[in-house]
């Protein structure tokens, strides 16, 4: 009994150690369980590091961490300036990347060796000026904002530490001054400072590709007649400009002479200046074409309506004389083919003062333009408005608009009456909006301009504006230049503006050249007819070509349009 | 000891297990991640070279040096408008008519050839017969019209903010 109850508390007892030792081993179990699998966890995280994530990788080798300079030209992310391009697409301003060079001078081991291959690598630098910048007390200095690839290799070659690259983005003009006044230009920093740079600089900037309703082969063949012309004729300056009179998209505007877009601080003043937006130009008898429809407006007359044209007409100290004088009694068709100042000024009349001005302001001749370039200038326009106003702006004198604005009120009439104003942007929408342009004269009166357009080019002083096939019509201009407030008839300005086809205009073809001086092979004529009319027939010519547009057949209906005016046209007596 | 049953051993080996397939797990997506970023890296190389190369196609291929190079090396002119005909007038004629029922004119599209010996090749024509024959450095005229085209667009390029 004693024993059994001594064994039993021995067992009780072992039992009690054992247990007791059981619990312990198993809490140090546990705790070393716990220390292994810490360790474990420092192992492979160490592992994690040194291993795994330490391998090099490949945007670490070599190149910058653009993260860590200083961030003038840091770019956004995702967001740099968006590309132009014209109607078909062709690019005509984008954004490169390239590098710019830069200098740590704390970094510099040795100012005057560095400064010297810099200069051989980059000629417009100065020794002393890059010197000068390598012993900064600053952290950075540019040194080159903008560096080619090859010279970036040169760079490396000299394996100075403080020498270091960026990446920048610069502006990029394909097509060179090709379009110089219409895309403007920027500076370096991505901001637009002219043309349509300026006008959507912060649409560009948001990304935002645009597309321009230029057509660059029309705008080439444009450019290189203006030039061939200014050639054959010495004049120091020119303009032109294609229009879609439906709808006014410009399909080429050029302004002579023109700059290098990718460096416009190196250009004259003379070349920055857009002719087309920002000259105001007396352009004269273009001008005829507004004062005759709006004769036709005002009073319901035929087309055999004469006109005194026998006699200058004396106004106070003025007197209004013809350049191509007939001397004689003019009917309508008349006085539009021999452009005749005094039927002009007697038809401008007969509409009245308030009458003109109001059909002028109208057509938009008397305001600035509403476009899509900020560079407009406002006209002149003569202020009291005397009756003698009414006379000289009736043949285009006495006031001064830019040349875009006269093709664009060109457009107005010809395209059957309704009021167009000029596209730059391409928009979609431009179709539907055309129907709800307002209307400037009426269809009877616009049809009649038409076949009187067509006249001047098959009888009157636009002969060498004719295109086979292609129905020309059009109006010449030749203004004397005002020089120290007085006409200077050496200086001219010889225009012509051309529209075609006749018998259902689409496209208004206008050049314009500053100071042309007579030619031997021109018997000394500098006037519109000899400078500007071949030179916009030629550009018709490529334009059907590069467009497409078929000439009527050697019989068809349309090459007899305007034909019917010809029986109020006197035959001219032989010399 | 409580502590040290089967199922004890089995949740440690679950653990260690999960924890090991979790360390697999996020090195793979750590990998993929590095693979990630340098297919971005070079898919925006890639896309800035295309860029350029756009730029420079569109250099290349402006109006006016085109006409001029077709001028130099081409015997055409452009169509003046009198030279465009449509096609629906009649003006052109219309295209034989091909029979491939296998009638009366069916002529087998597989065709005998009968095979020459090699004859030297005829003297090639001189690259732009002109009335008044170039000078013996004809041929050299192509390389030099085009290398300062070539240069053309290092130049724009490196004319790009010259001014600031």
């Amino acid at each position: 009994m004693l024993s059994a109850r001594i064994r039993r508390n021995v067992v009780k007892l072992e039992g009690e150690r054992s247990s007791a030792l059981d619990l312990a081993r198993g809490r140090l179990v546990i705790m070393s369980g716990f220390f292994i699998l810490v360790y474990m966890v420092f192992v492979v995280r160490a592992f994690d590091l040194a291993v795994i994530q330490g391998r090099p990788t490949a945007r670490d080798d070599g190149r910058i961490a653009a993260q860590n300079l200083p961030g003038e030209l840091a770019p956004r992310p995702g967001i740099r300036r968006a590309d132009i391009a014209d109607r078909n697409g062709v690019l005509l301003a984008t954004t490169l990347k390239t590098a710019a060079l830069f200098a740590d001078p704390y970094l510099i081991a040795d100012a005057q060796e560095a400064a010297k291959k810099l200069v051989q690598i980059f000629p417009d630098l100065k020794y002393g000026d890059v010197l000068q910048k390598l012993q900064s007390p600053r952290r950075f200095e540019w040194i080159e904002r903008n560096v080619s690839p090859d010279q970036q290799y040169q760079v490396l070659q000299i394996g100075e530490p403080g020498l270091d690259f960026k990446e920048a983005y610069r502006r990029f003009y394909p097509q060179g001054p090709l379009t110089a006044h219409i895309l403007g230009y920027g500076s370096v920093d991505a901001q637009g400072l002219a043309g349509i740079e300026r006008s959507f600089n912060n649409y560009l900037n948001e990304g935002h590709n645009l597309k321009l309703t230029v057509d660059i082969r029309l705008q080439h063949a444009l450019r290189r007649e203006i030039l061939a012309a200014m050639d054959e004729f010495e004049a120091p300056a020119a303009a032109g400009v294609v229009m879609d009179v439906t709808n006014g998209e410009i399909l080429a505007g050029v302004s002579l002479p023109d700059f290098n877009p990718h460096n416009p601080g190196a250009a004259a003043d003379n070349a920055i200046f857009n002719r087309l937006t920002l000259g105001v130009y007396e352009l004269g008898s273009v001008f005829k074409i507004f004062s005759t429809a709006a004769f036709f407006e005002a009073r319901d007359l035929p087309m055999s309506t004469t006109f005194d044209a026998s006699e200058p007409i004396k106004a106070g100290r003025f007197t209004i004389r013809d350049y191509h004088a007939e001397d004689r009694i003019l009917t309508i068709p008349e006085v539009f083919m021999y452009s005749s100042n005094i039927g002009s000024a007697l038809m401008g009349q007969a509409v009245g003062t308030q009458e003109l001005r109001k059909f002028y302001s109208d057509l938009g001749l008397l305001d600035p333009l509403d476009f899509e370039i900020r560079e407009v200038a406002r006209p002149l326009v003569p202020d009291p408005w005397r009756e003698i106003n009414t006379l000289t702006a009736s043949y285009g004198h006495g006031l001064s608009t830019t040349p875009l604005q006269l093709v664009t009120a060109v457009s107005s009439i010809v395209n059957g009456g309704y009021r167009v104003n000029p596209v730059l942007v391409m928009n979609e929408e431009t179709e539907e909006n055309r129907t709800e342009e307002p209307r400037v004269v009426s269809a009877q009166t616009a049809q009649k301009m038409r076949q009187l357009l067509r006249l001047v080019v098959t009888d009157g002083t636009a002969k060498k504006a004719e295109v086979k096939g292609l129905r020309v019509g059009g109006k010449t201009g030749t203004a004397e230049k005002i020089v120290n407030g007085k006409y200077d008839n050496k200086k001219k300005i010889s225009s012509f503006v051309g529209v075609f086809p006749m018998d259902a205009p689409r496209y208004a073809v206008f050049i314009m050249v500053d100071e042309p001086k007579g030619q031997k092979h021109t018997w000394n004529y500098a006037t519109g007819g000899w400078v500007a009319a071949p030179a916009v027939a030629r550009v018709m010519a490529s334009m059907a070509s590069i467009l497409g547009i078929p000439p009527a057949p050697e019989n068809a209906p349309e090459n007899h349009f305007g034909e019917s005016l010809k029986q109020f046209v006197s035959a001219k007596e032989a010399p | 000891m409580k502590l040290l049953r089967p199922r004890t051993f089995i949740i440690f080996a679950l653990a260690g297990l999960s924890g090991a397939v979790l360390l697999h797990t996020s090195q793979n997506v750590q990998l993929a991640e590095e693979r990630l970023e340098s297919l971005e890296h070079s898919l925006a190389r890639e896309r800035e070279k295309t860029r350029m190369l756009r730029a420079e196609w569109e250099a290349l291929n402006r109006p006016e040096r085109l006409e001029r190079l077709a001028d130099e090396f081409l015997d055409l002119l452009p169509p003046a408008p009198g030279q465009m005909a449509l096609g629906d007038k009649g003006l052109l004629p219309e295209p034989a008519p091909v029979d491939d029922e296998g009638g009366e004119g069916y002529e087998p599209v597989l065709q005998s050839v009968t095979f020459e010996t090699a004859k030297p090749p005829a003297p090639k024509p001189a690259h732009k017969p002109l009335a008044t024959p170039r000078p013996p450095a004809a041929p050299a005229s192509e390389e030099k019209a085009t290398p300062p085209q070539e240069k053309a667009f290092g130049d724009l390029l490196n004319e790009l903010g010259r001014g600031g």
